[in-house]
């Protein structure tokens, strides 16, 4: 119903006299929306395997699809702690990096913006690498931890 | 006319930032262990005489694993190339040296994961042992107390 009603008073708009301008000037304003999300992963989960307290994983890839159609839009990611009940390990035990000639950044509760020039053409992969170190003395137990990707555009 | 204008202006605000977000589970699984670490690495008694008995040494038992581990202690006879004495001359214990080191494992302390636990030892050096530069390997083991 508001669809048909926005088309009926679009064109009673168009057929207004150029007099009408005399009534002055009307500032308008727009905030377009982009298109923008994440599809998929690849692989659908990040499993590190067995890890022994005091070690460190060797380097996972994830490859994030992403659709996006807004310049400047940006992606960021943050995780959960890692839990296994009743012990947990933090969450930047996890690291991550998307350029593979930079060093590792730990992942963080808040988001942190990726400093990575999104296309925008369409639907997109990006991989991602991924490692975990356990600290020294870590409980033993199966752990889980979840890693959050948000596109703003 | 200024109504309409206005009602229009405001569908176009409908169409506001999108922010998409999608989860991605991690998992991990640490294994049962109860690996150990000695600082320091050597003990030096240092010079002792016939007869005499050495300062007390110590040295810190971690336990970086993931489970609790029964710590327990072993050793081998003091030796040069030639000469030797007993492992007994050492004495040992968690926090007095009240026990004779033998060949045989014996029970040091429980020390949890992540926790660390002192070692204490000392040497008598018997009476008539000929001088010498001596050597004796201590060891550690720890056996993880999994449920």
């Amino acid at each position: 119903m508001k669809v048909r009603l926005i088309a009926i008073l679009t064109a009673v708009i168009s057929v207004m006299p150029l007099a009408l301008a005399d009534a002055g000037d009307l500032p308008a304003l727009v905030q377009v929306g982009g298109v923008c999300g994440i599809s998929a992963f690849d692989p659908t989960g990040l499993n590190f395997g067995i890890i022994a307290p005091g070690a460190t994983s060797p380097e996972k890839s994830v490859a994030v699809t992403y659709t996006n159609d807004a310049e400047g839009a940006i992606m960021n990611i943050q995780g959960t702690e890692w839990t296994s009940e009743p012990n947990t390990m933090p969450v930047g035990q996890t690291t991550w990096r998307w350029d593979m000639l930079a060093s590792f950044t730990g992942l963080t509760s808040t988001a942190t913006d990726i400093e990575l020039a999104l296309e925008t053409d369409g639907e997109n992969i990006q991989p991602f690498q991924f490692k975990l170190s356990v600290p020294d003395g870590q409980p033993g137990g199966a752990y889980a931890q979840v890693i959050t990707y948000t596109i703003d555009c | 006319m200024k109504g309409m204008l206005a009602f229009l202006v405001s569908i176009v605000f409908i169409s506001a930032p999108a922010a998409l977000a999608e989860d991605l589970a991690a998992s991990v699984e640490i294994p049962v262990t109860c690996g150990i670490t000695l600082e320091p690495t050597t003990i030096d008694f240092g010079m002792v005489q016939t007869g005499g008995t050495s300062d007390e040494k110590t040295t810190d038992v971690t336990n970086q694993g993931s489970f609790t581990g029964s710590v327990y202690v072993k050793g081998t006879d003091w030796t040069t190339d030639s000469l030797s004495f007993g492992v007994g001359s050492t004495m040992f214990g968690p926090t007095t040296t009240d026990s004779p080191l033998s060949a045989a494992d014996q029970f040091l302390a429980d020390i949890e994961n992540g926790m660390t636990q002192s070692a204490h030892f000392k040497v008598s050096i018997p009476l008539g042992q000929r001088m010498g530069s001596y050597t004796q390997t201590i060891t550690f083991t720890s056996a993880c107390d999994e449920v």
